[in-house]
C-alpha cells in the first residue's frame, strides 16, 4: 500500500521543501528510517556541493540515509517488467501547450527592485563574479 | 609529423519574435535594465513558463533549411547550474528530445565546396545580463527568457577559414529564412568553439579544448588561427591537451585556461514539469515547409543558370538577401541582366560600402536602375553620363529615362556631326596626329578626348575613335 504524501512536500520544481521534523516523521511512516544498504548511487556530498548547500558531515549521514531510501523505495518500479514502455515526465495526456507571440506589459522596475538586496542604475548587485 | 584539425560549433541564434520564450515580455536590445521582466524570466518560485509558439515554428523552419529530420516528438528539461546570470538556477533547455537533428549545410573553401553535418538544433531560453563593476556586478534581465536557438555542428570543420565560412553560410540561411535578424552587433549570433587535433592517421579525436562566447566571425576566425596551433605545438612538445574551457582574449590575440571546476558541468538535466512536449503532426511540418523560401545557394545557382553571370558575381550578389532581391527587380525589367549585375557589382557596393548604408535606405530603385540600363544599352548615353546620373539616382532617386530627356544629355550618334568634330579636332591637334603617325598610339586617345569635350561629353566614344583611326588611316 501507498504511503500517504504530507502535506508540505512540493514536488512541483523537483525540490522538497518539507521541513526537517515532517520528513523524518516521514520517513519513519514508511519505514524509510531504517539502515538501508544503499543502492541508490546518490553521493549527497557531491549533490550538496552542485546545488551549493552547505551541509555539517552529521546532516550529509542523515541526509545520505534518507535519500538513498527514497531512491530505493523509487526503485520498486523496477520489479515490473518495463519493456517497450516510454519514460514518462507528465501525466496528463497534454502536448502542445502555446500562447501566441504577443507582448504583455511587463513589471514596473520600482516594483522589481523592491526585491534586490542591493541595487544600482536598474540593476541587481550581487558579489563580483571572478571567472 | 602532420596534424588534423576538427572543429565543431554551437551557434547561438536569437529568434525573431516579439515576446520572450516563455513569458509575455518584450524582446528587444538597448532598453534600461530591467525594464522587460516579470516573475517569469526573473526567476521567481511558483511562476509558471508558457511556450511561445512562434518561437517552435522558427526553429523548426530553420531545420527544414537545412534539411534536418524534425522530430515529431520533443520535449523541454531543466539544465541546471549556478551562476548570477541565472536566478531559478537551472536553464530550461532541450537534452535528448530536441526539435531537429541531422542536417547539413555547404560552405566554400579554397578546395572546392564541402558539408558540414549539423547534429541538432535544439530552443532554449537566453540568461540575464552581467555587467561588473569595481567591487560588485550587476544583473540586467532584459534578455534572460529571449528565445534562444542553438545549432550544434558535427566536428566537421578542419580550419578557423572553414569555420569563417561556415558562419558566413549559417547566417545567410537564417537570413533567407527571415528567422533571425541576425545582429551580430546586438549579439543576435553567439558561438561556443570546441577544437582539437590530433596527428595525421589517427582515427580518434584529440583532447578537445572549449572556447565560449564569441560574439563575432571575425573573433572565431582569430580564436581558431590561435587555439589549433597552440595545441600541435604542445603535443610536438611532448605534453598532452587538458579538456578545459579557454577564454579568447581578442585585445592580446591569445586564448587562456579559465580554470574552472570540474564538476562545473554536470547540467543534471531532467524533464521540465512545468512544460508539456510538443508533438508536430506531419501535415504541420509540410504545411511549413512549403513556405520556405529559396535558400542563397539555389538563388545563386539560378543567378548563373538564368541570368547568365558569372558564379563569382552571383555570390557577391546573394550574400545579402536584399541586395539580391534588388538586382533581380531591377534585372526582371532590363534588356540585360549582366549590365544591371555589373552596376550593383561596382557603383552600387562601392556607393553602399562608402556612405555605410543599406540598400534599403537609398532612394534609388530597381526600376531606375533598369532604366538606366535600357539607356546604356540603347546606346542613348555613354558610360561616363550614366555613371553621374547613378550617382545622382543614388543620392536623390528619380527617373533616368526622364532626367536625359529633360537635360539633353542623349549621346549624339549621328556619325555626320561626330565626323565634323574629329576633323576639328585633327586641324587643332597637328602635333598629337604626327605623333600617333610616328606610333605613338596612345596619342588617338588625346585626341578622343578633345572630341568628347567639344560633344560636351555627349559623344558616343566608341564611334569617335572609329570615325577617328578611319581618318588617321586614310592619312586625314
Amino acid at each position: 500500500m501507498e504511503p500517504a504524501v504530507p502535506a508540505g512536500i512540493r514536488s512541483r520544481h523537483g525540490v522538497c521543501v518539507l521541513p526537517m521534523s515532517r520528513l523524518q516523521a516521514f520517513t519513519r511512516e514508511t519505514g524509510m528510517d531504517h539502515e538501508s544498504t544503499d543502492t541508490s548511487g546518490i553521493d549527497v556530498r557531491y549533490v550538496a556541493n552542485l546545488a551549493r548547500l552547505h551541509l555539517t558531515d552529521a546532516e550529509i549521514d542523515t541526509f545520505q540515509g534518507q535519500l538513498s531510501q527514497i531512491v530505493d523505495y523509487v526503485q520498486t518500479i523496477n520489479q515490473l517488467d518495463l519493456t517497450g514502455i516510454a519514460p514518462t515526465s507528465h501525466a496528463h495526456p497534454l502536448e502542445n501547450v502555446f500562447r501566441a507571440d504577443e507582448v504583455k506589459p511587463s513589471l514596473d522596475r520600482a516594483e522589481v527592485m523592491r526585491n534586490a538586496p542591493q541595487s544600482r542604475d536598474g540593476q541587481f548587485i550581487v558579489p563580483k563574479i571572478v571567472e | 609529423m602532420n596534424y588534423l584539425t576538427s572543429i565543431g560549433l554551437e551557434v547561438h541564434v536569437q529568434l525573431r519574435t516579439r515576446s520572450k520564450m516563455f513569458c509575455g515580455c518584450a524582446v528587444g536590445f538597448g532598453a534600461e535594465p530591467n525594464t522587460q521582466t516579470c516573475p517569469v524570466c526573473l526567476g521567481y518560485p511558483g511562476a509558471m513558463p508558457t511556450m511561445n509558439g512562434e518561437a517552435v515554428r522558427l526553429t523548426v523552419r530553420t531545420g527544414l533549411t537545412i534539411g534536418a529530420q524534425i522530430n515529431a516528438r520533443s520535449k523541454f528539461d531543466r539544465k541546471s547550474y549556478f551562476y548570477p546570470d541565472m536566478p531559478k538556477n537551472y536553464q530550461i533547455s532541450q537534452y535528448d528530445q530536441p526539435l531537429c537533428e541531422h542536417g547539413s549545410v555547404q560552405i566554400d573553401t579554397p578546395a572546392g565546396g564541402k558539408v558540414v553535418r549539423i547534429r541538432r538544433i535544439h530552443l532554449e531560453e537566453d540568461v540575464a545580463k552581467n555587467m561588473h563593476f569595481a567591487n560588485a556586478s550587476g544583473v540586467d534581465f532584459n534578455r534572460a527568457g529571449t528565445p534562444l536557438m542553438e545549432i550544434v555542428t558535427q566536428p566537421d570543420i578542419t580550419s578557423a577559414e572553414e569555420a569563417f565560412a561556415f558562419l558566413v553560410a549559417l547566417k545567410q540561411i537564417l537570413q533567407y529564412a527571415e528567422v533571425s535578424d541576425c545582429n551580430l552587433e546586438e549579439g543576435n549570433i553567439r558561438c561556443d568553439v570546441n577544437c582539437s587535433v590530433r596527428p595525421e592517421g589517427q582515427e580518434q579525436l584529440g583532447t578537445k579544448t572549449e572556447l565560449k562566447n564569441l560574439n563575432t566571425f571575425k573573433g572565431v576566425l582569430n580564436a581558431l588561427k590561435y587555439e589549433a596551433p597552440r595545441q600541435v605545438e604542445v603535443l610536438r612538445r611532448g605534453g598532452t591537451i587538458v579538456q578545459e574551457t579557454r577564454r579568447w582574449d581578442g585585445d592580446a590575440g591569445i586564448t587562456t585556461s579559465m580554470r574552472t571546476k570540474e564538476d562545473a558541468h554536470d547540467y543534471r538535466y531532467f524533464p521540465e514539469p512545468d512544460l508539456m512536449p510538443v508533438v508536430l503532426a506531419p501535415a504541420q511540418v509540410e504545411a511549413w515547409r512549403a513556405t520556405l523560401p529559396e535558400m542563397p545557394r539555389a538563388r545563386r545557382e539560378r543567378f548563373v543558370s538564368e541570368y547568365g553571370l558569372p558564379d563569382y558575381d552571383a555570390g557577391v550578389l546573394v550574400a545579402d538577401k536584399v541586395v539580391a532581391d534588388f538586382f533581380e527587380a531591377a534585372a526582371r525589367q532590363a534588356p540585360n541582366a549582366k549590365a544591371v549585375s555589373n552596376w550593383m557589382m561596382t557603383e552600387m557596393l562601392r556607393l553602399l560600402g562608402e556612405t555605410e548604408r543599406d540598400i534599403r535606405s537609398v532612394p534609388i530603385t530597381p526600376q531606375a536602375l533598369a532604366g538606366l540600363v535600357r539607356l546604356t544599352e540603347a546606346r542613348t548615353i555613354n558610360s561616363n553620363t550614366a555613371k553621374e546620373i547613378f550617382a545622382e539616382l543614388f543620392e536623390k532617386g528619380g527617373d533616368p529615362e526622364a532626367m536625359v530627356k529633360q537635360r539633353g544629355l542623349g549621346q549624339v550618334s549621328d556619325t555626320g556631326a561626330i565626323a565634323a568634330l574629329v576633323d576639328e579636332a585633327i586641324a587643332e591637334n597637328a602635333k598629337s596626329v604626327e605623333d600617333y603617325r610616328k606610333g605613338k598610339l596612345a596619342a588617338a586617345k588625346f585626341i578622343v578626348g578633345q572630341v568628347m569635350k567639344r560633344s560636351k561629353g555627349k559623344a558616343d566614344p566608341q564611334l569617335v575613335t572609329k570615325l577617328l583611326e578611319e581618318r588617321l588611316a586614310a592619312g586625314a
